[in-house]
């Protein structure tokens, strides 16, 4: 590998970004690459399941305590993935925009990426796009390919749409292109048409469905990745081959996002759609168990 | 939506409440602001201010959270905390304000509750005064509002007692000397006046009888909530300079509170123009009848027009009103500049000094009122000129002032020996 692959992953809050992220992370160290992932979310959990569910300091953490020594914010996880976390202000105070913005910087100044010279490094982004802190990995310099993590629920398709809004703004100067889409929780086909009818109208591809899986549960339990506590499970499978088309892509798009009117027609669609099949799911499974809800 | 303004001439609401609050010496400010405005807004308001300097609890001993990148991202409510009990322990003084700057408006941090909890240490007031919000003017309404809101109870009426509005320390950098004089006049009156800094309290800002608002928008929408909240009538009147205008604005005070005036204005008018005469020989010897241009905020561009082509026969050709006005008071101060046909000079409103310079220069005036940063101007198109708005860094101003009638001789004098200055 010649060059660095730097890329974000955006999405909804709790959508799976996290989870999807730390097994990519863990999918790509098993083909021999030196992975880091920076977790950017005031949350500071996206590196869990890499460690067995420990909290580690957070860059911020550092400017919090007046120290500047960042030599203690690196953490080799599972297979030897550097874990960072950036950190945040409680909920409802400070700034946290500006906590991401401060976290890259002091990252950059101290030449923490440079000092451990991955050859990918995955941005971790909380993902609603709100201010400019948050679209900081996405300004020309930091990643430069951005996956969008999504479900069919239409708030979260939403979120997508936004930072579509996100990175047209940045294209012409230099800012990261759309890598594509990551389904999220799909296990129906109408879930899966959806997601990429909203690809295919916004100029997009769709990388992976990545299905809803216990399996993913139960290792979060244990505080691993379904790549380390169920290499073997079809899940696991499919975050390798997620790896797989992440680092061989090429493709980058500049998206077309909806306006929302446009979208929120588009997805009043789809959801009466979906709410149809869901119906008869719910009967299906009265019937069988023989009693109400 | 935005465009830069080249030089403007003012300050930001930070600005204004902070020398609003200094003025009035009683209440100690504490800014929470990055580390920047406090320094910055004091060289600001006073090097470039006539050199006035900060008196006790002013300029660079203000206390400020100086807050920093941590603050940003975590909130910088703890730092002000501190701060507050801290400045408690150290600058004596009972009465304590916080003025907030943009980066603790920006990030939300709630001064209010803060604030609450000091309340049995001291009195502790806050105002929201974030750069981003307006001007120094706007800073001096935001801070008088909080004052009003958080501070100010019902009292008693006294009817012989008069506050006055509308005028922002510093912005007005002959405010000490223009508020002496109309103080001075009302007190012939038989009046007591409360400026909120001649010693008297914005505390009993509810006992007046009248509000007096000197400008003709900064200051209003206040007089207006004290008419609300107390019911105390209110005149709005820019300020006066010169014998007509005084004249005028003396018997609309005594229309107000049913007063008498005209012996007063007997007695004002007959001195006033013993002094000017003094000086007609000059102007009529040397037919100093010029054309001049204003760029002053819209209080002094009504006052000098209104003197100048009233009281002295001068020929006005331009208004450039630069404090940034809302629209809605436009077309109220475009009419307060209407004198006779032929009479009334260009307005234009515009805060950015480029623009501003490309207006005077077409017009081409003989005379110059306008500040320091007019100088080359006034060279390039061979116009006298007098420094007499904000910013002034080549005179020094303590305690001069142009309103009333001992304002107009002494602008009668400043104004003639710019002209002969040179001889
Ligand atoms: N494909 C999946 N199957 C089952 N559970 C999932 C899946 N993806 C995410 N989850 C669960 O959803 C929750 C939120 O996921 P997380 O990755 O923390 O979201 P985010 O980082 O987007 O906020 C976690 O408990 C996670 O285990
Ligand atoms: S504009 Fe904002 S940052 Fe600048 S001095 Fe005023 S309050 Fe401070
Ligand atoms: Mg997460």
């Amino acid at each position: 590998m010649t060059k660095r692959k730097e890329i974000a992953i955006y999405g909804k809050g709790g959508i799976g970004k996290s989870t999807t992220t730390s097994n990519l992370s863990v999918a790509l160290a098993e083909m021999g690459y030196k992975v880091m992932q920076i977790g950017c979310d005031p949350k500071s959990d996206s590196t869990n399941t890499l460690r067995r569910g420990r909290f580690i300091p957070t860059v911020l953490d550092t400017l919090r305590s007046g120290s500047s020594d960042l030599s203690k914010i690196v953490h080799e996880g599972y297979k030897g993935i550097l874990c960072v976390e950036a950190g945040g202000p409680e909920p409802g105070v400070g700034c946290a925009g500006r906590g991401i913005i401060t976290a890259i910087e002091l990252l950059n100044q101290k030449g923490i990426i440079e000092e451990y010279s991955p050859d990918v490094v995955i941005y971790d982004v909380l993902g609603d796009v709100v201010c400019g802190g948050f679209a900081m990995p996405i300004r020309q310099g930091v990643a430069e390919q951005i996956y969008a993590v999504t479900s069919s629920d239409f708030m979260s398709l939403y979120a997508a749409n936004n930072l579509f809004k996100g990175i047209v703004k940045y294209a012409n100067s230099g800012g990261a292109l759309l890598g594509g889409i990551i389904g999220n929780s799909i296990n129906k086909t109408a879930q899966q048409e959806m997601i990429n009818d909203f690809s295919r109208k916004t100029g997009t591809q769709v990388v992976e469905y990545v299905p809803r899986s216990q399996t993913v549960t139960k290792c979060e339990l244990d505080g691993m990745t379904t790549l380390e506590g169920s290499p073997k499970s079809k899940q696991a499978a499919v975050y390798r081959s997620l790896a797989k088309k992440i680092i061989e892509s090429g493709n980058s798009f500049v998206p077309k996002p909806l306006d929302p009117e446009e979208l929120w027609s588009w997805g009043s669609t789809w959801v009466s759609r979906l709410l149809g099949e869901q119906k008869v799911a719910y009967e299906g499974i009265q019937d069988s168990k023989g009693g109400g809800i | 939506m935005s465009e830069i303004i080249e030089t403007p001439r003012y300050a930001c609401a930070l600005g204004g409440a902070l020398s609003t609050v200094t003025a009035m010496n009683s209440f100690v400010p504490i800014i929470h602001a990055g580390p920047g405005c406090g320094v910055q807004l004091f060289y600001g308001q006073s090097f470039v201010g006539g050199y006035q300097g900060s008196g006790r609890l002013g300029g660079v001993s203000v206390p400020s959270t100086n807050t920093y990148e941590r603050e940003v991202v975590f909130g910088g409510e703890p730092r002000l905390r501190e701060q507050i009990q801290n400045t408690i322990e150290l600058i004596k003084g009972d009465k304590y304000i916080v003025l907030t700057g943009c980066t603790a408006e920006l990030i939300g941090d709630d001064v209010k509750a803060v604030v609450r909890e000091f309340e049995d240490k001291a009195l502790v007031l806050y105002a929201e005064t974030a750069g981003f919000k307006g001007s120094s003017y706007v800073g001096y309404e935001i801070v008088l509002n909080s004052f009003v809101d958080q501070l100010v109870k019902e009292k008693p009426k006294e009817d012989k007692l008069v506050n006055i509005l509308g005028i922002v320390p510093s912005q007005d950098i002959f405010w000490q000397g223009n508020l002496a004089e109309i103080e001075r006049i009302l007190n012939k009156l038989g009046l007591k006046v409360n400026t909120f800094f001649n010693g008297r309290s914005i505390n009993d800002a509810s006992s007046a009888a009248l509000n007096i608002v000197l400008s003709p928008w900064v200051g209003a929408v206040l007089a207006e909530k004290l008419q609300e909240r107390f019911g105390t009538p209110y005149l709005v009147n820019p300020l006066p300079i010169g014998v007509t205008e005084t004249n005028s604005f003396l018997k609309r005070v005594g229309a107000a509170l049913g007063i008498e005036v005209a012996e007063v204005i007997a007695q004002e008018e007959e001195q006033t123009y013993k002094s000017i005469e003094k000086g007609a020989d000059l102007v009529v010897d040397f037919d100093l009848q010029l054309r001049f241009a204003t760029i002053t905020d819209s209080n002094y561009g009504i006052a000098l027009s209104k003197f100048l082509v009233n009281d002295f026969g001068w020929i006005p050709s331009l208004a450039v009103i630069s404090d940034d006005i809302s629209e809605k008071y436009r077309e109220s101060i475009k009419k307060e500049l209407n004198f006779s046909p032929g009479l009334s000079p260009a307005v234009v409103f515009e805060s950015d000094s480029g623009k501003i310079w490309e207006a005077v220069e077409k017009e081409g005036p003989n005379f110059i009122f306008g500040g320091s940063l007019d100088k080359d101007l006034a060279g390039k198109i061979g116009a006298n000129r007098l420094s007499i708005s904000y910013p002034i860094t080549d005179r020094v101003v303590l305690d001069r002032g142009y309103a009333g009638y001992k304002g107009a001789i002494n602008l009668i004098e400043d104004v003639l020996s710019a002209i002969v200055a040179p001889l």
